[in-house]
């Protein structure tokens, strides 16, 4: 079980350290397309097409982590007045709403995808990027999500402690 | 009949939330529910085409960005800059470095998307040092909650990208309207300040703390940098050279100049400074999909027309519609984030505020200032949480020093319901 745990912990440290890369990129082309438009009248073609693609990835990839680092928001005031035993039965019972919820989402992101792939839908941009493999990209966030899901489920059944606590950044919360 | 579907959405949402499944999961699932019970279409497909379609949009770029600027300022030492900068400056005005607090939020803000930042990085440096030099503690953390809270109103804001986002608004125009009302709001931070401190002087320590001209010439020094930043972003936008994301994009690139200048950009900050990013980032985006998704299902059922027609059949002069706007959203922010609560009734409230005849430019604002007051009430306010975990007081001692400031916003909200106008003619003369 301890491996299985640390594996899905991997994968999302992983995945949201893909995230901030790509972050870094959205900045990296945003900053390149304004350095030689205005300074050499040159337009990058790809650079609002990408952007969109690393945006849904930046917003997606990260989310298991952000999960199992408590960094989801929820309505916190039932859980406030009830005993522990009953918080810790109601939070399984939301994991497995929202692991329903998650699968959903995975699966139909997926089947987007490969729909779009039978189909050799391109962009509309001038680089024609079959849109299938930014789509299937997108899909990975919402699965690495359902495996924090899995993982959060596993880890409050056993009583074990379901969510870190991180360093401070600068937004707790919006 | 429509009320079974308006049952349906609300019996969901209150039990979904309520039980405690994070917000987003929650509106994905109300949206999941209402369309499988009411609709024969394939849910999932569509939930999945909406999610692809409705976020690779280009104003989201800025969010993200604007977030990344933030955490990098975060890292740097930006708050003890402007606090050096502006102490010489304030040493002759009743409450002294009391209004520190207000302008140096008010100064955070024009850098920063979000309340809880800026309350966090002006409060971890002035709290302290206010406490230290015998200032009345209320009175600071009182100040701090209150200001803290224009990080939203002021541009950029990330509440206001998602507004803009979610109603068609332009984005430009809303951060062009939030100025004045901010401004208001801190000028009337600033006077509550003076005039009970003019009425108690007992509440600032009797230091004889003086500057010279000199003293603030050399401040502005250490001012420069942030109100450089400040220029550049908010200066590119209105000029019209920048969209938003290119304006943030810009001030990612001046966040990282300010830390290296400060030799505060390391390894080891960047990689924080990223990755408390995505963390927002995975926050925000995970609510916006839900809410993007449940405008959609409740649009397929009807449900904006139907609520608009039965708040109308009650005939509300425009004015009562916003009283008791204003009403519902307080009570929606003692329970809930202000950013959930904006996102999840944006899809039935704006139709009601499109057929009374409001401006939505105007409405995105006056939504803002409100929510701004959820932030600082309890039991759920997240500027109270901030404070408290930089002073360890109760959240209802905090709750109670930021009461005056929380009443200054309603009459805020209140001289906007009047003067509509203070909100809409800047950016009405430079559109």
């Amino acid at each position: 079980m301890n491996v299985m745990l640390s594996a899905i912990d991997r994968i999302c440290s992983a995945a949201a350290a893909v995230a901030a890369v790509l972050l870094g990129l959205l900045f990296a082309l945003g900053f390149a397309e304004i350095v030689l438009r205005s300074g050499f009248g040159i337009s990058l073609p790809i650079a609002v097409e990408y952007s969109g693609y690393l945006l849904v990835l930046v917003l997606f990839l990260g989310s298991g982590w952000t999960l199992t680092h408590a960094g989801h928001i929820r309505v916190t005031l039932l859980s406030e007045v009830v005993s522990d035993s009953i918080v810790r039965l109601l939070d399984v019972l939301c994991s497995v709403i929202a692991l329903l919820i998650s699968a959903t989402l995975t699966v139909a992101l997926i089947e987007y995808a490969y729909g779009t792939w039978v189909r050799g839908t391109v962009s509309y941009y001038s680089s024609e990027t079959p849109l299938a493999y930014p789509q299937a990209l997108l899909a990975i966030g919402p699965a690495v999500l359902t495996l924090a899901l899995v993982a959060r489920i596993l880890r409050l059944l056993t009583g074990r402690v379901p969510e870190v606590k991180t360093a401070e950044t600068a937004e707790p919360a919006p | 009949m429509i009320g079974a579907p308006i049952a349906v959405v609300i019996a969901s949402l209150v039990v979904l939330l309520g039980a405690g499944v994070w917000v987003g999961f929650s509106l994905m699932g109300v949206g999941l529910i209402s369309l499988s019970v009411f609709r024969d279409m394939p849910v999932a497909t569509f939930l999945a085409f909406d999610v692809w379609n409705s976020l690779n949009t280009p104003e989201i770029v800025a969010l993200p960005l604007f977030i990344l600027m933030g955490e990098i300022l975060f890292h740097t030492r930006l708050s003890e800059s402007v606090f050096r900068g502006l102490t010489p400056w304030i040493t002759r005005m009743p409450g002294r470095l009391l209004h520190v607090n207000v302008v140096g939020c008010t100064l955070f803000a024009a850098v920063s998307g979000s309340s809880a930042a800026t309350t966090a990085t002006i409060g971890r440096m002035t709290l302290a040092e206010l406490k230290a030099r015998g200032y009345n503690e209320n009175l600071a953390i009182g100040s701090l909650c209150g200001a803290g809270t224009l990080g939203f109103l002021i541009p950029p804001s990330i509440i206001l990208i998602l507004y803009g986002v979610l109603s068609e608004t332009s984005i430009i125009d809303l951060f062009i309207a939030g100025v004045v009302p901010g401004a208001m709001l801190a000028a009337s931070y600033m006077a509550y300040i003076a005039i009970r401190v003019m009425l108690n002087p007992a509440l600032v320590p009797d230091d004889q703390a003086s500057a010279t001209w000199m003293d603030r010439l050399k401040a502005i020094g250490e001012l420069g940098p942030i109100l450089g930043l400040i220029a550049v972003i908010i200066g590119s936008m209105y000029a019209g050279i920048a969209s938003p994301s290119e304006a943030a994009t810009i001030g990612v690139a001046g966040a990282l100049v300010i830390a290296l200048a400060q030799r505060a950009l390391t390894r080891q900050t960047l990689a924080l400074a990223f990755m408390g990013a995505i963390k927002t980032c995975s926050m925000i985006g995970l609510i916006l999909t839900g809410a993007l998704f449940l405008s959609k299902a409740m649009a397929f059922l009807g449900l904006p027309q139907a609520v608009a027609a039965s708040i109308t059949a009650l005939d509300l002069s425009p004015f009562a519609l916003i009283l008791l706007l204003t009403v519902f959203y307080i009570a929606l922010g003692c329970v809930i984030d202000g950013l959930s609560a904006i996102v999840m009734t944006l899809a039935l409230v704006l139709p009601l505020i499109s057929a009374a005849g409001f401006d939505q430019v105007w409405f995105g604002i006056f939504l803002v200032i409100v929510v701004e007051m959820s932030q600082i009430t309890p039991p759920v306010g997240f500027n109270l949480f901030v404070v408290q975990g930089l002073t360890g007081a109760s959240i209802g001692r905090i709750a109670k020093a930021s009461l005056p400031f929380f009443l200054i916003m309603v009459a805020m909200v209140i001289v906007i319901a009047l003067f509509p106008d203070i909100v809409t003619f800047l950016p009405r003369s430079m559109g």
